[in-house]
């Protein structure tokens, strides 16, 4: 549309179209781009989960700033009048507790999906890449957030997780002070984790998720692929596939319908969230006091897995495990593509998550019913 | 001025051109390498440098042997112990990943609540994820008086 036929339309929109010159049309056909059938089910519809959790988390972490204190001298008490004086406090700390278990429940539902059903496969290995970077932001987050409260438990983590780092070959002693700004967990590691969790995370994640949002659009959605159908079909569960493979009845518009479902999962989701903190109420251990560890010491729930398996190996051969683990999750697309050249299997995917999947619940459940 | 303009595009390149980015390239590198240095000090607190000292502890008397004495030095907690006349400084520092290792008398072992490491009372791994035995303080005696060598971690605790 040029400038010539902007300026022939009337009101505010062709107020704004002569000052603002994009061309609408544009961009109300891209909101309704065809999406595959089968992202109505909630299953498939996931990412769109930790965007709105994200949101949620930027509005209540901007909340708690005003209040919170950043030194060792007032972080606990800071926390503690949050909970405990201000009007509404332990509500939005709650929502920023809860949310960010959510957020953290989300991904990892999100990447199960995309990981079961072969989504990261080529063109799409890029986002796969894309997403283990959201992954990895959204627990340093969690990691970040949790040392800003200084608590016992909260000290005690940041120094055992912190630690893990010097085990690094080289740059790990080196890297160990650069986090926490010294020899050991104190003022100067608070002051380098507040501005993390707060400036550089969020850029960082927002950037990720506008990436990770542009290539899904480059590429599109993947299609189910041709034996999902069958299965699905034969469970009647799907309307899709035609016996005349018929394309159109296959695909409804982003907008409204996709933005729809969306807006579903997301009700649910604030229902969840709203009830497990009014339910739950955010607590507050101890002061941290750094001359003792309490005897009773975890993680929060999502670290269990790295934590039992910590417990036990021995360090050098946990970490050495854990960082096969990490790159192989990384790289999983190219492996994948590898496995299936030379052996022509194309369910491993399937396997490995169910292995892994059932193997962090268990170490999750050992952990939480031992002492 | 004659040469210049019969030269072919891939000759384009005079010494002069050279030796100007030749000279701009260095100038740079050398700005980013003072630049860096500089930025690492800022990066890197004082903390890094991290002095010993060498702090009176007790005296024999206090600590006759077989007995044990928990105190906390330059900022470290220290398990002082005379073994038949030998004194002995073990920090209580877990080798694993840093949580304290707290001596308990009635086990007579260091123990570690974070992963459940266990140490004997010489600071020998019994137990555990730990790579190694506690760390030690050098212990010297002089005219009675017991002086162990510490990092001086100040304002740690
Ligand atoms: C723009 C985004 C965010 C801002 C400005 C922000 C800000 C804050 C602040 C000021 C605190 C300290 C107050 C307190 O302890 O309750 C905090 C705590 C925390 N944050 Fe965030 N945050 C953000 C995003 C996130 C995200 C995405 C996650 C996780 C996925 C997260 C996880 C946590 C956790 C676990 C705590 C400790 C909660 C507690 O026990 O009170 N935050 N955040
Ligand atoms: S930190 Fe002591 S056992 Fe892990």
């Amino acid at each position: 549309m040029s400038m010539e036929s902007t300026q022939q339309v009337k009101g505010w929109r062709g107020w704004l179209g002569q000052r603002f010159p994009i061309d609408v049309k544009v961009y109300e056909e891209l909101a309704k781009e065809p999406v595959p059938k089968h992202m109505e089910r909630w299953w498939f519809a996931l990412g769109g989960t930790p965007l709105l959790l994200f949101v949620i988390q930027g509005v209540t972490g901007i909340l708690l700033t005003w209040y919170y204190v950043p030194r060792p001298e007032f972080a606990y008490e800071s926390v503690t009048r949050i909970s405990n004086e201000l009007p509404f406090g332990w509500w939005v700390r709650g929502i920023h507790q809860w949310g960010s278990q959510l957020m953290i429940i989300a991904v990892i539902l999100h990447m199960l999906r995309t990981f079961t059903t072969g989504a990261y496969r080529k063109p799409r290995e890029l986002n796969w890449l894309v997403g283990t970077g959201l992954l990895v932001v959204t627990l340093t987050f969690a990691f970040t957030g949790y040392a800003l409260v200084n608590d016992q438990l909260s000290y005690w983590a940041t120094t055992v997780g912190t630690n893990m780092f010097a085990e690094i070959p080289v740059v790990g002693p080196i890297m160990l002070q650069m986090i926490r700004g010294g020899v050991a967990v104190t003022a100067d590691t608070m002051t380098r984790l507040y501005p993390l969790h707060i400036g550089a995370l969020p850029t960082a994640i927002a950037a990720l998720i506008a990436l990770h949002v542009v290539l899904i659009r480059f590429l599109g959605v993947t299609d189910l692929d041709a034996r999902e159908r069958e299965r699905l079909a034969r469970l009647g569960k799907s309307a899709t596939v035609k016996g005349n493979g018929k394309v159109e009845s296959s695909h409804f518009p982003f907008f409204p319908d996709h933005v729809m479902t969306e807006l579903v999962i997301g009700m649910a989701v604030l229902i969840i969230l709203v009830n497990l903190t009014i339910l739950f109420p955010p607590t507050l251990g101890p002061k941290a006091d750094p001359a003792n560890t309490p005897l009773h010491i975890k993680p929060e729930w999502y670290f269990y897995p790295v934590f039992r398996w910590l417990k036990l190996f021995p360090l050098q051969i946990g970490l050495a495990g854990l960082g096969v683990g990490v790159l192989g999750f990384v790289f999983w697309p190219f492996i994948d593509a590898f496995v299936e050249r030379r052996f022509g299997n194309r369910d491993i995917n399937v396997i490995l998550a169910f292995i892994v999947a059932v193997g962090a619940l268990a170490f999750i459940l050992w952990e939480l019913f031992s002492v | 001025m004659d040469e210049e303009k019969n030269k072919t595009p891939d000759q384009a390149v005079t010494r002069r051109d050279f030796l100007v980015s030749g000279a701009m390239a260095t100038s740079l590198a050398a700005v980013g390498v003072v630049a860096g240095s500089f930025g690492w000090q800022f990066v890197y607190p004082a903390a890094a440098k991290i002095p010993t000292v060498q702090v009176l502890a007790t005296s024999l008397s206090k600590l006759p042997p077989g007995t044990r004495k928990v105190m906390k030095l330059g900022g470290n907690e220290v398990v002082l112990m005379n073994t038949n006349g030998t004194v002995r400084a073990i920090s209580t520092v877990c080798t694993h990943l840093g949580c304290r290792a707290a001596w308990e008398e009635g086990r007579q072992q260091f123990v570690c609540p974070c992963h459940t490491g266990i140490f004997d009372v010489n600071g020998k791994v019994v137990s555990g994820p730990q790579p190694r035995a506690l760390d030690e303080f050098a212990v010297e005696i002089k005219s009675g008086n017991v002086y162990v060598a510490v990092p001086q971690k100040e304002g740690a605790g």
